[in-house]
């Protein structure tokens, strides 16, 4: 009976290992291959020595990742309060307050961005804003509007499953409310920190709908270098198109290893999405 | 057979989606109970609709009636009960959308299967622009037309269209040059300009393609976030001097009008690398005086009174135009003195095309019924040219007048007590004309007034009205001037206004002479001006906004690290706390 079960699980595993392999791992694999052949399929790292040796491919590269940190600085620091609230009011209140700040999540996020819009030229009318010269921090607010609600809700389940009793201990050996803070309820919500890192690092990255919407289209974000590399319709532009994806997944991977390193605890299970 | 199950069903799906990929493009094909026709066009560019599905026969007899909140004819449907009706065959049409001509060509390379060394497409019919046309032809991926097949389009389209596609040539890999003529008949056409609210915008100024590096207009206009577009405009800023003087030799009548769009064409095509480096130059300093770069946000923006000026397509341009006007704003548009882009976007067939089907959708789309309805639809400028597109022109544009009558017929109202017939300006004879003509060369009028169906219910007097005429006869005419049948006919639209909908429809001549079609460019030139694009929308790099984001982003990580030494600081003075912790996460674990 065991092993019989045993079988018809790893069998129940074949459909996501074939989406896996579809959609996953083949597109990683046309990736690689592409970044590294030319329009006519021999070897070259000519795509790589290209995009390094052009000055404003590396600004690029840079004001990508300053929005993508910025971006996501600004939602821990919105996100981790209202997350702790929530997680420390009753369950009724708290899941309506909660369903209240990831509604967002639900509406179309093109949608929402020129919403934003709307709403930032409302307030360039009123004269409180400058949305013509402020492209830069437009496309810091879409972002950090856009992605909230992906760090609230994996810091909010972190912070919800924390056992009450860890605090009390805390408190017990005689820490005030801010040693318990810093020193309990902080460290023990790092995996959910560290999930929502993850799922706003590399999105805020590419998402140049949002920059092309609020920034004007005057901030040119990684994403959009790809983009524009898959419309130019040369024969060797998706060659150059594969190769700055693979660059910006090895920056990104990079990050992640950095960000997993703050992570490592002993006796760690579940809690985060990582 | 619990292992044998599961598997069996994920077989299953895996198969039925691999083959519907592999297969359901060909379903239709193969049955005998329809013949499918392959579309593949631009968004929004033929006459849809989801309530006016009107049958050929009730269409020819004008037994129809239009939804109230849509006035427009489903062309396609249309064209399946023509088939269906007049052609008795069974004809289902696929019709579907690109966004860039990139991703259209693109969709066709990856869809392209080579069996037994003919090549095929997953598409009959493609309608790019002309660059990409001349490309298609370059690489031998288009069939040649059958002129037999297509008489429709030979008789109503504008000869000047024709003569454009004549000369429209490229030089292929096999060494032959092929005409863009035998490949592609011309669909819709435009020109690039200036969209512009004169309540802000000089006239004057934005006759210059130097309007958005002007300082006075900073931070109110857009450009296109296409390389191909914004080099026309750079080009046309950084030799203005010599565009300039070009064009006044032309006025002066030094050059004919044939030289003077040649060295027009050759200034706007240059792409050596002075060219690409003066272009990348004033484009990085664009970026600091426009509001941004837009490919369809624009349109919106303008109507909506966001921005002042818009580098933009005629076709959008008049739709931005009818939109504004409904919230009562009058933009105008204008093709630059130094000259500008005229554009194509034709039907060609792709290597492997139900061809006989293909060229009767080709030839049911040009006439000049089906012409009116997507022009009015889209926007853009249809090819096809004629009496009766010129009336379409006069019925959306002309200038209509009350002129008295005599006698009562059945052409009379009766207004305000007074007999009337209602007249378009450019029909009346001479002496009426000049009876409402003032000493200054403004007329008084007696302007309709109508209801919903378009009867006369009223008058209204206008006085010193200011009319323009434009001589259309370069376009409206479909027969060669050197062939017998060419019976000189003028085509001259009479109308009250000016640089709006009408002039960006119908260009008068002399705006046309200064239009010059672009040439298709070489991948080397399309990479170079790709890399120039990239660093001018990039822009000015100040060092000061580095160091200040570099700053910012360190006090991040120094607030970061420091947070991580208090914790590190923690385990190490309270290491009894760390066993705690492992404490209650094991036994959470046995829960």
């Amino acid at each position: 009976m065991g092993k019989a079960l045993k079988f018809s699980r790893k069998n129940l595993g074949i459909p996501y290992f074939l989406f896996l392999c579809l959609f996953v791992i083949f597109p990683l694999l046309l990736i690689v291959v592409y970044a590294f052949t030319d329009g006519n399929g021999s070897l070259t790292f000519a795509n790589f020595i290209d995009f390094f040796t052009k000055g404003s491919n590396i600004y690029v590269l840079f004001i990508s990742f300053a929005l993508a940190i910025l971006t996501t600085a600004i939602c821990l620091v919105i996100a981790y309060p209202v997350s702790y609230i929530l997680a420390r009011t009753n369950m009724k209140a708290g899941s309506v307050y909660l369903l209240l700040f990831i509604l967002p999540m639900w509406i179309n996020f093109v949608l929402r961005t020129a919403a934003m819009k709307e709403l930032l030229f409302a307030l360039d009318k009123l004269g409180v804003y400058n949305i013509t010269d402020w492209y830069f921090a437009n496309t810091v607010i879409g972002m950090v509007y856009d992605y909230l609600p992906f760090t609230i809700l994996p810091i909010y389940t972190v912070l919800i499953k924390l056992d009450k009793n860890v605090l009390e201990a805390s408190s017990d050996l005689g820490a005030n409310k801010v040693q318990t803070f810093l020193r309990t309820t902080l460290p023990l919500s790092l995996p959910g920190i560290v999930s929502a890192i993850t799922m706003v690092l590399l999105p805020t990255t590419t998402s140049y709908v949002i920059s092309d919407t609020l920034g004007n289209s005057k901030v040119t974000i990684i994403g959009k270098l790809i983009e524009n590399q898959f419309n130019i319709g040369t024969a060797d532009s998706w060659h150059t198109g594969s190769a700055i994806s693979l660059i910006l997944l090895c920056f990104i991977f990079g990050t992640m290893l950095l960000t997993g390193k703050f992570n490592e605890r002993p006796n760690q299970r579940g809690g985060g999405l990582w | 057979m619990k292992k044998v199950l599961p598997i069996i069903v994920v077989a299953v799906m895996v198969l039925s989606i691999v083959g519907y990929c592999f297969l359901g493009s060909n379903i239709g094909k193969n049955s005998g109970d329809y013949e499918v026709l392959r579309i593949y066009n631009w968004e929004e560019y033929i006459s849809e609709s989801d309530t006016n599905k009107i049958e050929w026969n009730d269409y020819v007899s004008g037994e129809y009636t239009l939804s109230e909140d849509d006035e427009y004819i489903d062309v396609i449907y249309l064209f399946e009960s023509y088939c269906r009706q007049v052609l008795n065959r069974n004809v289902r049409v696929e019709y579907s959308t690109f966004g860039t001509n990139e991703n259209m060509y693109n969709e066709l390379n990856l869809s392209k299967k080579e069996v037994g060394g003919s090549v095929s497409y997953s598409y009959d019919l493609v309608c790019p622009s002309e660059y990409m046309l001349l490309k298609m032809i370059r690489e031998d991926m288009l069939e040649p037309l059958d002129r037999t097949k297509i008489t429709n389009y030979d008789q109503n389209s504008s000869e000047y269209i024709r003569d454009l596609f004549k000369n429209q040539q490229i030089s292929c890999e096999d060494g032959s040059t092929r005409s863009l003529y035998d490949y592609a008949t011309c669909y819709m056409w435009g020109t690039m300009g200036y969209v512009y609210n004169p309540e802000h915008v000089a006239e004057a100024d934005a006759n210059h393609w130097s309007l958005l590096w002007n300082d006075a207009y900073k931070g109110k206009g857009t450009i296109k976030d296409s390389v191909r577009d914004s080099y026309i405009l750079a080009i046309g800023y950084v030799y203005q001097e010599e565009l300039s003087a070009l064009k006044a030799k032309y006025d002066l009548g030094e050059l004919t009008r044939a030289e003077y769009n040649a060295q027009l064409t050759a200034i706007y095509n240059r792409t050596d690398k002075e060219s690409i480096e003066r272009v990348g130059k004033v484009l990085t300093e664009l970026k600091d005086k426009i509001y941004g770069y837009e490919v369809d946000s624009g349109k919106k923006d303008m109507a909506q009174g966001k921005i002042s000026i818009n580098f933009a397509w005629s076709g959008d341009a008049v739709y931005t135009m009818d939109v504004a006007e409904e919230e009562g704003t009058y933009l105008s548009y204008a093709i630059p003195e130094e000259g500008s882009n005229i554009f194509f976007d034709g039907w060609a067939m792709p290597k492997g095309a139900n061809k006989e089907l293909a060229q009767i959708f080709i030839n049911f789309i040009s006439t000049p019924e089906s012409g009116c309805m997507n022009m009015n639809y889209i926007g853009y400028t249809s090819s096809l040219a004629g009496d009766a597109m010129f009336e379409n022109a006069v019925d959306w544009y002309g200038t209509y007048v009350l002129v008295k009558a005599d006698t009562e017929d059945e052409d009379t109202v009766l207004v305000d007590g007074e007999l009337y017939y209602e007249e378009y300006f450019g029909d009346l004879d001479q002496t009426t004309r000049q009876s409402m003509l003032n000493a200054d060369g403004t007329y008084n009028l007696i302007y309709p007034v109508y209801d919903d169906e378009y009867n006369v219910i009223g008058k209204e007097e206008s006085e010193n009205v200011t009319l323009y005429q434009t001589d259309l006869s370069y376009f409206f005419n479909t027969v060669a001037t050197d062939s017998p049948d060419y019976d000189n006919k003028a085509y001259i639209l009479w109308t009250d206004q000016i640089d709006r909908q009408a002039t960006t429809q119908y260009p008068s001549e002399d705006m046309i002479a200064r239009c010059t079609v672009m040439k298709c460019f070489s991948d080397d030139e399309i990479r170079e001006l790709n890399d120039m694009w990239e660093t001018a929308k990039v822009g000015n790099v100040s060092l000061v906004t580095i160091l200040i984001v570099l700053g910012i982003i360190i006090v991040l990580i120094v607030v970061a690290i420091v947070l991580i030494k208090l914790y590190q600081k923690d385990l190490i003075k309270f290491s009894f706390g760390h066993k705690n912790l492992k404490f209650i996460s094991s036994s959470e674990d046995k829960k």
